[in-house]
């Protein structure tokens, strides 16, 4: 860590005899961010953040982060004095890190003869300081310059005794700036008088900028223009779990905030928004509101819409060893025809008790080879079984029983053909059933989908279904049919066992899969 | 304030680069998405204290807001990293702290500070044994 280029940081003291000032100086850092304090908030529960890294958590999680106790945004007070500190910290630390570093290199020129350096600020060092102050006057400026993350550096309120450390940063009118902190600088003997009426005024001009807008001349060691152009008032969060979508668009668009993408992102930003501005609103030089904007386009670019690996942020679990993108590629094709099934549900309702007629009557035909799936032909009785009494029962199989199984889906694509032509044809095996009405009830959405063979697996109405067990499926059955589901043999009877397995298929096992060659890795 | 993950994440590291606790070593830091670490358990003999232990950090934009991600890393060889035993870490190296979880997390934590709380959560330990797998239940109930 060169001095010159200005990062401070605690380990800079370590070189030098000054030691103790790396601790001084990890107190006056942010336990969230570990920069130096920026606009110091106190909890509830006394703990203190700068004002943006605590609305941050506590939008996040509601908890103050050393203690864990609960607590709101809204009762965070302003800590001033600390404030003070690590502004006169900051105004002093280039010259006393200067006076320490040229203390040490004194000390190896001395080669120690008896004669140790202290390693304690005394009033001999104080007057070093001062000179090395003045002499090296343009460096401390540019360092001073140079910490952009730190703009109340150069604008602090002093009083004649740290003169000696900064001497260049004060403007040289022998005045002093109002010590609670409203910028405003005067002679000595006027203080005590205008420190009675600070709040006073300072309301008054809050007041007169909201309504005028116009720039108040009082704040003379700050670039006027900008910051008188905002208002000062704190927003409140929204209950977002209230809000419509719409409405919370209409919400963002009001503040003035970029409103396009999801709810949960807009939500997001709005909180990122209100913690910007209140922590602005905290702050006492205030920024403008473009910078604000700004601020909120670049958490955009890191973490809102546009960061560059949206999912990296918050899926906790999943994330771990899991294949994410491998496996949207792999299911992709699932998840596709789940949503157009959906869809294609949601348009037309009226399929939907027909459907599971279809599938049985679709199965069937299939039955007759093994096909892919796992859990569902195991469970299946033989042939011959089936095929008188297959019809009777909704049969949600497994996903593409019949995929690689050629003959079925020639005898699917015969079926639908028929369908859409309006004929009626039996299955092969399931000649002589009666169940004309619902196939001829299935016809729009056949014609739909022409060439569609795995009905049962991608029907979401099934998926729903398949959840509540015996009974709701029983009932349906029974309106469908002609009561003649009691006749069912007890192996069709015990179908739900296969619901669950269906409902949430090979997921978790394929799953199990991968995290297992990750365990033997 | 966009910043404020890699502006803290470089301070740590400047931090960490210093001075660390004994049995606590960098391995690597690429960058500041991914560092790894090592470290060494001291005084419980269930494990050597020549055996190292690698530990391997994710952190996202949102850390310090977020926890990092952490587990444990095995190496096959050179150098050779095993995943210690213990009931709550699983064979795959996840660690189950609530320290880590969501819940426990708090941005005053760093990566010294977890550092040293997976250490002694080690140090204290008394068996020498996982729960079998039972990482794939958190799997599978997270599907």
């Amino acid at each position: 860590m060169d001095g010159s280029f200005d990062i401070p940081d605690p380990s800079d003291w370590l070189e030098t005899p000054l030691k103790g000032f790396s601790d001084l100086e990890n107190a006056l850092h942010c336990d969230i961010c570990k920069e130096f304090y920026d606009t110091p908030m106190i909890t509830s529960c006394c703990h203190t953040f700068c004002s943006k890294c605590i609305r941050t958590c506590l939008s996040a999680n509601g908890k103050c982060p050393s203690c864990q106790t609960s607590d709101q945004a809204s009762k965070l007070r302003n800590n001033w004095v600390l404030q003070t500190i690590v502004d006169q910290f900051l105004t002093a630390r280039p010259a006393a890190l200067e006076v320490a570093r040229k203390e040490k290199v004194q000390a190896e020129q001395a080669k120690k003869p008896g004669k140790r350096k202290r390693a304690v600020l005394d009033s001999d060092d104080i007057a070093q300081a001062e000179q090395d102050g003045r002499t090296t006057r343009s460096k401390s400026r540019r360092l001073a310059a140079s910490q952009t993350s730190e703009p109340e550096a150069v604008e602090i309120s002093d009083s004649d005794g740290d003169e000696e450390y900064a001497p260049e940063q004060q403007p040289d009118d022998g005045l002093i700036e109002c010590l609670l902190g409203c910028g405003k600088r005067m002679k000595a003997e006027e203080m005590g008088a205008h420190i009675d009426r600070c709040e006073e005024e300072k309301q008054q001009e809050q007041a007169n900028r909201a309504k005028s807008r116009t720039p108040v001349n009082s704040f003379s060691s700050r670039p006027a223009p900008a910051q008188n152009t905002k208002a000062s008032e704190r927003i409140s969060e929204l209950s977002y779990s209230m809000l419509t979508e719409a409405k919370l668009r209409q919400k963002l668009r009001d503040a003035g905030v970029p409103n396009w993408g999801s709810k949960q992102l807009m939500i997001k930003r709005h909180m990122e928004w209100v913690n910007l501005w209140n922590a602005n609103c905290d702050s006492k030089g205030r920024r403008s509101r473009n910078e604000l904007v700004r601020d909120l386009d670049a958490w955009e670019r890191t973490q809102g819409g546009r960061a560059p690996n949206q999912n990296g942020l918050s899926s906790t679990i999943m994330r771990k060893d899991f294949d994410g993108t491998g496996w949207a590629t792999s299911h992709g094709q699932d998840f596709g025809r789940l949503i157009a099934d959906a869809k294609r549900r949601k348009n037309n309702p009226a399929t939907e008790e027909s459907r599971p007629k279809d599938v049985d009557t679709v199965e069937v035909a299939a039955k007759s080879a093994p096909g892919p799936d796992t859990d569902g032909s195991s469970i299946l009785p033989p042939n011959s079984s089936q095929t008188s009494r297959q019809p009777e029962h909704n049969f949600p199989e497994t996903e593409r029983p019949y995929e690689n199984n050629l003959e079925a889906i020639a005898s699917i694509r015969q079926k639908v053909e028929a369908a859409n032509a309006g004929r009626h044809i039996e299955p092969v095996m399931n000649a002589g059933f009666d169940n004309e009405p619902v196939n001829g009830e299935t016809t729009p959405t056949q014609a739909e989908n022409p060439v569609e063979p795995p009905r049962g697996a991608q029907n979401p109405s099934l998926l729903g279904q398949s959840h509540f067990g015996m009974s709701e499926r029983g009932s349906m059955s029974r309106h469908d049919r002609s009561g003649s589901e009691c006749e069912l043999p007890g192996h069709l009877q015990s179908s739900p066992m296969k619901v669950p397995m269906f409902a949430m298929p090979q997921r978790p096992i394929s799953d199990v899969d991968g995290g297992g060659d990750m365990a033997e890795r | 304030m966009a910043g404020m993950s890699s502006k803290r994440l470089q301070k740590e590291l400047t931090k960490i680069q210093g001075t660390l606790p004994p049995g606590i070593t960098l391995v690597s830091a690429p960058d500041l998405r991914e560092w790894q670490m090592d470290i060494a358990i001291l005084d419980n003999p269930i494990y050597p204290p020549s055996d190292h232990y690698r530990l391997r950090f994710q952190f996202s934009q949102s850390y310090p807001i977020e926890a990092p991600e952490v587990v444990f890393m095995a190496i096959p060889s050179n150098p050779e990293r095993k995943i210690p035993l213990h009931p709550h870490i699983y064979s795959n190296g996840i660690i189950c702290l609530d320290l880590l979880d969501s819940q426990g997390w708090s941005p005053v934590h760093n990566v010294e500070s977890i550092c040293i709380s997976i250490q002694s959560m080690l140090a204290g330990n008394t068996k020498a044994e996982r729960e079998f797998d039972t990482w794939l239940v958190w799997v599978v109930m997270a599907n």
